[in-house]
């Protein structure tokens, strides 16, 4: 069986943590690049060797697809994992790979172009038949403006060419008052972004994030793994992921993992990837958002509900082993849930709070798993993201899963940084969450909003 | 202009005025550590005394851009109140060097030097010596440590068989290259800092050294 005897593990935190254990189960050596902050990381404890690659600043470490070559070049790896973030979709570190024979634990330089661009990967996803959300270009008339809304269906959504933030968008009910919005919105965007140019969306009252695990081999088998719902986010953050879905049925669900492997085919998927979708909770339509090209974070509740072991394949599929599963050998057993544990001030903004971790209890029993990089005395560095761990709970059902995470969530006891984990005890608690009615504006419009 | 302290006294470095990029062909690897030819000037910039710089990145980018157009020179030392700056332009892939080009000092051509191998995954990995510190007994008093200021293959000499810049017991002042610290075929020269005699070498020739690693020890004047 074709496989590494040493891997370079070019990322940080967590998920090189989880990179190091599977390349262990697999019997391979690793060999982790850690920036002068993260010399004492659990992941330089654990890897076969750690090796610095420059100061704190990750531009000036983990964003070098040089220095991370170089690094694997002289120490005899043969691949490179990347991990999330970072340059786990660059094209040019992907490339570089090829260039010196090092394989990159990912798609090709070519398929992360094609998939990095939005834009283009809309269109690739509309020439394969899977609708993004509708809308328009630039609108050059009220006309125009009216025409297009009829097409797509009220309610739509006004959005500033140059905006962001909220800022200039304005929801439209009804065509009479098209006009009028238009005026002010343009207004808005004007004097917000110094342009007045508008587009058109479609509004989609009640959206879920929902995605699609896909893997692909070296020999042109594709699979998709079901899907994750991870409609509690904040600010496009993701706070709490599950699989399946709890408004996912087994028809849309082949609908939806049909549609991601047909993507994915088209463009000669090889790795593990995840194709997005925003679901409209109402006409239950899903469209197309994007398709990240890496390991996500939020992995692990797809691997407790199938089994697999998503990193391991994705180093398997780069050594060349076809995928040892079929289609037909996916199923999806009992409910995961993934809480991710920040060290952020959820009372003041969400606020990322550095420092040191004082006391470290994680809870512990049978369907628990907990995914982090800390112990006690770790200092969390100011450079990165805040994310200390995931915490991930798997149930026979929904409604025992969540009991599930909500004891464990008790039980995790973290001292010398605020966490969000009385924001997911909140969470899970409240009624929307237990229902499985949850849309991406929840956090803020409902759980952050007069309580 | 801004007024920035250099963040370590004596610390010389170098770095390369266009970052790696991706091949316009894939086809164009002259070699296998190279995806395509790289930049072919290279700039030290050395502080000479710990004091207030009076540069910064944007000067820097100016003369570069002088430099460039006026396409005259192969070199230009600049030397200001407390910096210097030396600009040596590379030649083209292909094209011989200039015959007047003076002895490298900044910036080796491309091939001077072998490629580093790739170490075979077989070989065992060896933990590099750790980073001189406080505890070193061999630190201390007026030692000058110099440490790598980025991962690459260290190298001793200008070029193989060459002899190389210093040896252990060499007087050495603060201008003179100690060594090369290659990254995918961008050569960076590391000069000594400070005057004073080479007490230690700490690193072998044509070895990956990581960020921060000791090299040299000089006793200092």
């Amino acid at each position: 069986m074709k496989t590494f005897h040493r891997v370079l593990v070019a990322n940080r935190g967590e998920i090189a943590v989880r990179v190091i254990n599977a390349c262990r189960e697999l019997g391979i050596e690793t060999v982790v690049t850690v920036s002068e902050a993260d010399r004492e990381s659990l992941a330089a404890k654990m890897a076969d060797k750690a090796i610095c690659i420059g100061p704190a600043r990750a531009t000036d470490s983990y964003l070098r697809p040089d220095t991370l070559v170089m690094a694997a070049l002289g120490t005899g790896c043969e691949a490179i994992h990347p991990g999330y973030g970072f340059l786990s979709e660059s094209a040019s570190l992907s490339r570089l790979c090829k260039d010196n024979e090092i394989r990159f634990i990912g798609p090709s330089a070519k398929t992360i172009e094609s998939m990095g661009n939005k834009i283009a990967a809309v269109s690739i996803a509309k020439s394969v038949g899977i609708a993004g959300v509708p809308g328009s270009g630039r609108l050059t008339s009220t006309s125009e403006a009216k025409r297009i809304a009829e097409e797509i269906g009220y309610p739509i959504l006004l959005k500033a060419s140059s905006g962001g933030g909220g800022r200039g968008m304005r929801v439209v009910g009804r065509a009479s008052e098209l006009a009028a919005e238009m005026t002010a919105a343009s207004a808005e965007a004007e004097a917000a972004f110094g342009d007045p140019a508008l587009y058109m969306e479609k509004f989609i009252e009640r959206a879920r994030h929902i995605e699609v695990q896909i893997l692909g081999d070296t020999h042109g088998n594709i699979i998709h793994l079901g899907e994750r719902d991870c409609s509690t986010q904040r600010r496009h953050q993701k706070l709490i992921e599950e699989s399946p879905s709890p408004v996912i049925d087994p028809d849309l669900r082949s609908q939806l993992g049909e549609a991601a492997v047909r993507l994915a085919r088209h463009v000669g998927y090889q790795g593990a990837g995840t194709v997005e979708f925003l679901f409209d909770d109402h006409t239950r339509k899903f469209y197309f958002l994007e398709m990240n090209t890496r390991i996500q974070v939020e992995h692990p509740v797809t691997e407790m509900v199938t089994g697999s072991d998503l990193v391991a394949e994705q180093i398997r599929i780069a050594a060349g082993q076809p995928l040892a599963l079929r289609q037909t050998d996916v199923r999806l057993e009992g409910h995961a849930i993934e809480c991710r544990i920040n060290a952020e001030d959820t009372e003041n903004s969400f606020m990322p709070r550095p420092g040191v971790i004082t006391h470290w209890l994680p809870p512990s029993g049978d369907n628990i798993r907990l995914d982090s990089h800390c112990y006690i005395g770790y200092g969390v560095p100011p450079f990165y993201d805040s994310l200390l761990g995931k915490l991930i709970v798997h149930g026979r059902n929904r409604a025992e899963a969540i009991q599930l995470m909500s004891n464990a969530l008790h039980n995790f006891k973290i001292e010398g940084v605020p966490t969000t984990i009385p924001f997911h005890i909140r969470a899970l608690q409240h009624e929307n969450f237990t229902t499985g009615n949850v849309t991406t504006r929840w956090v803020e419009e409902t759980l952050f909003h007069g309580n | 202009m801004q007024n920035r302290r250099a963040a370590q006294g004596n610390q010389s470095w170098l770095s390369t005025p266009s970052r790696l990029r991706p091949p316009a062909k894939a086809q164009r690897s002259a070699s296998k550590l190279l995806p395509e030819p790289q930049a072919h000037v290279s700039i030290s910039f050395q502080f000479l005394e710990d004091k207030p710089m009076s540069i910064d990145r944007n000067d820097v980018h100016r003369i570069l851009k002088l430099v460039d157009e006026t396409e005259r020179f192969a070199e230009v030392e600049v030397e200001l109140d407390g910096w210097r700056l030396h600009i040596r332009r590379h030649s083209e892939p292909g094209q011989p060097e200039p015959a007047n080009a003076p002895a490298p000092m900044a910036g080796q051509a491309v091939d001077d030097h072998p490629r580093i191998s790739p170490r075979s995954s077989s070989e065992s990995i060896s933990t590099p010596p750790k980073s001189a510190s406080s505890s070193d007994p061999a630190v201390g008093g007026n030692v000058h440590v110099i440490k790598a200021p980025l991962l690459g293959t260290f190298y001793r000499s200008p070029a193989p068989g060459e002899k190389p810049f210093v040896e252990v017991g060499q007087r050495v002042t603060a201008e003179d290259t100690v060594c090369i610290i290659e990254v995918m075929k961008l050569f960076n020269s590391i000069g000594a800092g400070v005057n004073g005699v080479i007490k230690e070498i700490r690193a072998a020739d044509s070895e990956l050294v990581e960020y921060g690693q000791t090299l040299f020890l000089i006793q200092a004047d």
